[in-house]
């Protein structure tokens, strides 16, 4: 139980993929401009790390260690088609409007880093709670970013209008500049709060 | 973990790496298998609406069903030179038209009316055109031009403004697209108007 509050902690927080270890920033640029994409991508990157993460442990005793990347890369993959197609059987919507990024959530480093670093160490449910804490550390920096892209650039959230007719979009909130921008602040925020949190702790 | 010295054989490598991709694709397959006429059906019920979009019936937020049941009663489809028409009255029909955009194939559909010589709309299908600029020719700005559009009585039927007898907008900044949808729609319209001069579609 212990662990599991610690691991969470690790990935919301303290090793946050997005604002730590810089992983995951293409897809946190690209789909950050509505916030219902970026709940979506966020969900499915957790199932996809999590799923992964799990399977890469269960079999890590059997795995050749000079083929594991290969075997890291063919789960991960299957588990992100198995995302595709639910995405299009039952959400057709979402699926167009996320587009391509579904399928590189392939390509997306967090999954990798997290079966190349923890999963190959550590037994099959310490590792599937390692998914769930980092894709959700992910999904929360998305969203935070989105609620500003989206509030900002469109007036609304979660395609509800919430900022009257008045309101002025700021239209490049939702294009990649805006982005580029939030980020790099969050980060720094993230940054000076940690930095200063060290510091207490001396 | 890989204590075992017959992890670094090469036939375990391979054999372990044809087992888990067996395995992955099987797992792949079958979901596929499951899902596929669902996914088929969301694709069609798409295009049922492209194709009441392009005569200005797609009711607003209507469900599948509804969208469905408007489509089979409101068309009869029409083989014609192994493409299918769909004829809403005896001189009204929607065509599908395509051709080369600027980057690949674009698909849609077009609202006539063959007897007043109107159109009654465009919508498009796919297009692989520049997200914000050539991308722009499916937004309504665009597309709305084509509601009840008068044609004149030959070829060239589109001109884009300030043109002599210009009865269109191009999109600016994307004129490579603009041509190539003005360029494919004229020749789509000069072949169907030649048809149903020639009888054939009745």
């Amino acid at each position: 139980m212990k662990q599991t509050k610690t691991i969470f902690l690790e990935g919301l927080w303290g090793n946050n993929p997005i604002a730590r270890q810089i992983l995951g920033i293409c897809s946190a640029l690209a789909v950050t401009n509505l916030m219902k994409n970026s709940l979506v991508m966020g969900l499915g990157l957790i199932f996809v790390t999590a799923f992964s993460e799990l399977t890469v442990s269960l079999i890590r005793q059997w795995t050749p260690k000079h083929i594991r990347m290969m075997v890291q890369v063919l789960i991960i993959s299957a588990y992100v088609i198995l995302v595709d197609i639910f995405l299009k059987a039952y959400f057709p919507e979402i699926s167009t409007a996320l587009g391509p990024y579904v399928g590189l959530i392939i390509t997306n480093c967090i999954i990798m880093g997290r079966c190349e670093a923890f999963a190959q160490a550590n037994p099959p449910h310490v590792a599937f709670i390692d998914g769930i804490a980092m894709g959700t550390g992910y999904t929360l920096v998305l969203l935070t970013i989105a609620f500003v892209r989206e509030l900002l650039g469109f007036g609304s959230l979660f395609g509800i209008q919430i900022l009257g007719d008045s309101w002025v979009s700021w239209s490049i909130m939702i294009m990649p500049p805006g982005a580029f921008f939030m980020l790099g602040i969050l980060i720094w925020i993230l940054h000076s709060i940690k930095k200063e949190d060290q510091e207490v702790a001396k | 973990m890989a204590k075992n010295k017959r992890h670094n054989r090469y036939s375990y490598s391979i054999g372990f790496m044809v087992l888990i991709t067996l395995i992955t694709i099987g797992a792949l397959a079958l979901i596929n298998e499951a899902t596929e006429a669902r996914i088929q059906q969301n694709i069609e019920v798409k295009n049922q609406e492209k194709v009441l979009e392009a005569v200005n019936l797609l009711p607003l937020n209507g469900t599948d069903q509804e969208i469905q049941a408007l489509f089979f009663s409101s068309f009869a489809t029409l083989i014609w030179n192994e493409t299918t028409l769909y004829q809403l009255d005896p001189s009204t029909f929607v065509v599908p038209v395509s051709g080369n955009g600027l980057w690949g194939t674009i698909e849609g559909y077009l609202g006539i009316n063959f007897e007043t010589r109107t159109v009654l709309g465009l919508s498009f299908v796919s297009h692989s055109e520049t997200p914000g600029l050539g991308g722009r020719i499916e937004e309504p700005e665009f597309l709305d031009q084509f509601d009840t559009l008068i044609l004149p009585t030959q070829p060239d039927y589109l001109i884009y403004r300030p043109k002599p007898g210009g009865n269109v907008d191009a999109i600016s900044g994307a004129t490579g697209t603009s041509n190539a949808v003005r360029n494919f729609l004229n020749e789509n319209l000069t072949r169907y108007y030649d048809a149903y001069a020639g009888g054939d579609l009745q």
